[in-house]
């Protein structure tokens, strides 16, 4: 990607729930040049000088919307689709919204968010080729059998499998695996704190807040069902378009990890297999 | 027309294709086909095609086939026209419902392929069930209409006289596809109205296809009834699907990668999902049993005009609408277990889909890291090959 100029990727310091990694020790611990402070003219804001962006960007990490509303109501919701407005017109660059999961660790981490890119990676090849393999440790299935919280407990006992130290094969199927289930976990509220029909209500006003900010230009990746606020389920039933939004986000999360790799991860092929124009090309100094 | 309750044999030497039309119990029958291959060739009826159905050889003969696939299935085709037009059986045969996708000159270019002396048989099922069925069919392409939603579109796209009022270029709309009007007016003059065989099934038999076909091919009973494999979806889970794909077009995502996420790679774990849930056929409301009545009767008016032959009787194809309820609730929520294994089907599926796709890229010219072989290794690569070329080894 080393055709794209230079950009600035603006990171606003934590704010209501967002970008809660950005605190002036956290940005001093990474003790890079890339990452740069201008106190005078904006305080509030940390840029990194980045390869690889198409064009300038201000980021905001997100995680779940529990997180970012203040109460569970529409006018908590109002709320904070006002404050991500304010900052995208008062900002620099161009609002991008990244919705994970994890906590930010690491400028790659923060990096592949603001480059829309999913994390944390796994290699898709080798996880597909995993569950393929006759033989081969199973990968834990996906079914949620006893309602959501088997579903929970089914992702916790997944995310602690995956600790262990495994074949890596193994180990990005199954976290990939997780990533599945997890979708649905989130997706049903054990806990509520809202009622079923007002929280129907609630997970309708954020899909219509989520198309307003993109209407705005605000751009959004990452597992954005998690901006959907969760519903119950009732009686081992859930409402289909949720499952839907979980089954897509499944899907979404499988398919948008591989551009990660693919760009990074040089592939060598075996010369007998490469075309002569291929061979001719890099005698002649070419890639 | 020439209504009989059991067709005769057909001459020796005849040849016939079954042409669906589709969700008319042609999964069943041509299982029972295949499985009874040995006993049928024993007794001189040849079946031409492979396995149960070659189902995109019937797409490249009709002139159906989605731009989408890709494959060697024209050589295929030639293969099987050339057995089905040269053999010499007793008895030759081939079912495709997908030869029904056939229409003005293709049906010509069949019958130039197959021979114009083959009988074309079409097994039938009342429309107002039919369309339910291809409603469902067609969220495994990627639908997302509601069923309501998606009858009202398939009426208005053709009047119950016949008129398109869409534009189309390769698949036609259903009402046309399955026209038995279009059918008789299309393949009638170019095979002959008397080699026409019009099948009306008898919800009473189920088993009674089956007889006819043995009637046709002039064999005693050798067919037995196969499990269909294919159920179809009950209604909560078929909703699922129908948003699922809403969410997936909503997000943009392109028709290329849900065929082959999910039209392709899922499509046999997504069928043995659907057989681990409890059966829920689907109806459609009333006033969906009453429009497509309309259209069947002007269909089987055709019909009694024609020359063509009935088994059964024509009336069999009307419902009665007082048996269909005047609205029928749509599911909004959907068993959580479920909803997991059509995520773990979908999961599976993506992930089987990026694998391809990234070794795809991974072979791509350019995508290549040629920094690994030094110049000695490429110039030795580059003088095997012209040695090759010289030698011929």
């Amino acid at each position: 990607m080393s055709h794209l100029a230079k950009s600035l990727l603006h990171v606003p310091d934590a704010t209501g729930g967002m970008n809660a990694f950005a605190v002036p020790t956290w940005w001093a611990s990474l003790e890079d040049e890339r990452v740069t402070r201008d106190e005078d003219e904006r305080p509030d804001v940390t840029v990194v000088h980045v390869d690889g962006l198409p064009h300038d960007r201000t980021l905001l990490v997100v995680g779940g919307v529990a997180e970012l509303l203040t109460e569970p109501t529409l006018a908590g919701l109002e709320s904070w689709v006002s404050e991500v407005r304010a900052i995208h017109a008062a900002a620099a660059a161009p609002v991008h919204l990244a919705v994970s999961l994890d906590e930010v660790t690491s400028l790659e981490q923060l990096l592949a968010l603001a480059a829309g890119r999913r994390w944390p990676r796994f290699d898709v090849a080798a996880a597909a080729a995993h569950t393929r393999q006759p033989g081969a440790d199973p990968v834990p299935p996906q079914s949620v059998p006893g309602g959501q919280d088997a579903a929970r407990a089914y992702a916790d006992a997944l995310v602690a499998q995956v600790e262990v130290l495994l074949p890596p094969a193994w180990q990005t199927a199954a976290d990939g695996a997780a990533d599945a289930t997890a979708c649905i976990s989130r997706a049903l509220d054990t806990d509520p704190d809202v009622g079923p029909a007002a929280a129907r209500v609630l997970r309708d006003a954020c899909r219509a807040a989520l198309a307003g900010l993109e209407a705005d230009g605000v751009t959004v990746s990452g597992p954005r069902d998690a901006l959907l606020w969760p519903v119950p389920a009732e009686r081992g039933l859930v409402p289909i378009d949720v499952a839907a939004d979980a089954a897509l986000e499944v899907m979404l999360g499988v398919l948008e990890r591989p551009v990660d790799l693919a760009a990074d991860r040089p592939v060598v092929v075996p010369v007998a297999e490469l075309p002569a124009r291929a061979l001719l090309a890099r005698l002649g100094g070419g890639r | 027309m020439r209504s009989v309750a059991l067709p005769d044999a057909l001459p020796d030497g005849s040849r016939f294709i079954h042409i669906g039309l589709p969700k008319t119990g042609t999964t069943a029958l041509q299982g029972a086909l295949d499985r009874a291959r040995p006993r049928l060739e024993e007794l001189g009826a040849h079946n031409v095609g492979k396995g149960r159905h070659e189902m995109r050889v019937g797409q490249v003969a009709a002139d159906g086939l989605a731009e989408f696939w890709q494959g060697s299935w024209e050589q295929r085709w030639q293969e099987l026209a050339r057995d089905f037009r040269t053999s010499t059986a007793r008895c030759t045969f081939w079912s495709s419902e997908s030869l029904s996708h056939a229409k003005g000159e293709r049906v010509a270019y069949l019958a130039d392929e197959l021979g114009a002396d083959t009988h074309v048989v079409v097994t039938l099922r009342p429309l107002a069930p039919l369309m339910v069925s291809q409603w469902q069919q067609w969220l495994r392409r990627r639908g997302v209409q509601s069923l309501e939603e998606w009858a009202a579109s398939q009426f208005e796209a053709v009047s119950v006289g016949g008129e398109v009022s869409v534009d189309y270029i390769r698949f036609a709309p259903m009402l046309h596809r399955f026209s038995l009007r279009r059918i008789v007016e299309e393949w009638g003059p170019v095979f002959g109205e008397d080699k026409i065989v019009l099948v009306v099934p008898d919800a009473r038999d189920r088993a009674r296809t089956l007889r006819v076909f043995e009637h046709l091919m002039g064999v005693p009973e050798v067919l037995e009834a196969v499990p269909e494999g294919n159920a179809s979806l009950p209604y909560p889970e078929a909703e699922m699907l129908r948003q699922f794909n809403r969410a997936y077009t909503d997000h943009d995502g392109d028709h290329a990668t849900w065929m082959e996420a999910i039209g392709v790679l899922a499509r046999i774990p997504l069928r043995d999902y659907t057989n681990t849930l409890t059966p829920q056929p689907i109806r459609a409301p009333r006033w969906v049993a009453e429009r497509a009545n309309e259209y069947a009767a002007a269909w089987n008016a055709a019909v009694e005009a024609s020359g063509v032959t009935v088994v059964g009787d024509l009336a069999g194809l009307l419902v009665d609408p007082a048996d269909y309820a005047e609205e029928v609730a749509v599911p909004t929520a959907v068993d959580v277990a479920s909803a997991g294994r059509l995520m773990d089907v979908v999961f599976s599926a993506a992930l089987r889909h990026a694998s391809h796709r990234h070794e795809a890229a991974a072979v791509a010219p350019g995508a290549t890291d040629l920094t690994a072989y030094g110049g000695r290794q490429l110039l030795g690569e580059l003088g095997r090959r012209a040695r090759r070329r010289v030698t011929g080894r």
